[in-house]
């Protein structure tokens, strides 16, 4: 699959097959996203895989976004001493965040090409994940990406909103149709 | 069904309260009703848990209905808005039904 099919075919999953996503493949995944950048080659981003299903489930407890069956999902996550330490706050509250998107998107392209589907996840409790997962108050989550094999009799996907795809040329307000 | 089991339900069911709160004060104020109706389907889950094949039917499809339909809010408020006033249309005619009027 190339990569502009893999990005056609990128879509929010929130109906799975009810079977485990393998390691290796979720390794892929963390492969994927830590080749996205980061501002100034700093070294802040961090990448959980979570496929323990008791794990998972606590996770589900404390995100109420998480409304799928999904059996494994990638946090993608940021040092932020070390983002502060590279690039001032800059880097701690604007690259970081902007880099942990790209990273998620790496991840859910990659796994459109492993047949799998994701669903970005950012309504969840703070502390709850915090303390789900042992992550100090150094780190700020940044997006939780929710991993599984599509259902094949899953809902169509919804339609996109009107306004999201305008582009403009050149200057602002000339837009490309 | 064993008293520790639904006490961890009953645990799973404060967490999704509580954490879907905090989500309220940050998140699209849209989320705040969709919480409220995955609450109510989550609720309803409990119910069918408990009484099995004996809990309401209508309960039931009440639920089934939410979770097919509340993804709508990603697409459109108005539709979305639209769908919990049919779940409260459809409850109202049902409890009036119930209690013999019309």
């Amino acid at each position: 699959m190339n990569v502009f099919d893999a990005i056609r075919k990128r879509v929010a999953v929130r109906h799975y097959e009810d079977r485990p996503v393998e390691r290796e493949k979720l390794l892929q995944l963390a492969w994927a996203a830590h080749k996205a950048p980061t501002g100034g080659n700093t070294p802040y981003r961090r990448v959980m895989v979570i496929d323990d299903p008791d794990t998972i489930d606590m996770i589900r407890k404390v995100a109420p976004g998480f409304l799928s069956n999904a059996p494994a999902a990638l946090l993608i996550y940021t040092d932020l001493e070390v983002a502060e330490r590279g690039l001032g706050r800059l880097g701690r509250d604007v690259c970081s965040l902007i880099d942990a998107g790209a990273a998620a998107e790496n991840a859910a392209v990659a796994a459109v090409a492993m047949g799998l589907g994701t669903c970005f996840t950012k309504s969840y409790s703070e502390v709850g994940i915090r303390k789900v997962l042992d992550i100090p108050d150094t780190f700020r989550t940044d997006v939780l990406l929710q991993v599984g094999y599509p259902a094949k009799d899953r809902p169509k996907p919804l339609k996109r909103r009107e306004g999201g795809s305008i582009t403009y040329l050149n200057m602002h307000g000339v837009e490309l149709r | 069904m064993s008293g520790k089991q639904l006490s961890q339900d009953f645990m799973d069911l404060t967490l999704f309260f509580l954490t879907a709160a905090r989500g309220c004060v940050d998140e699209p104020h849209i989320y705040g009703p969709l919480r409220l109706v995955d609450g109510a389907s989550k609720v309803l889950a409990l119910g069918q848990k408990i009484e099995g094949e004996r809990f309401d039917k209508f309960l039931s499809e009440v639920k089934e209905m939410i979770d097919r339909e509340k993804y709508v809010v990603m697409e459109s408020e108005e539709k979305f808005v639209a769908l919990i006033d049919r779940l409260i249309a459809l409850c109202v005619d049902e409890m009036k039904a119930r209690r013999g009027r019309r």
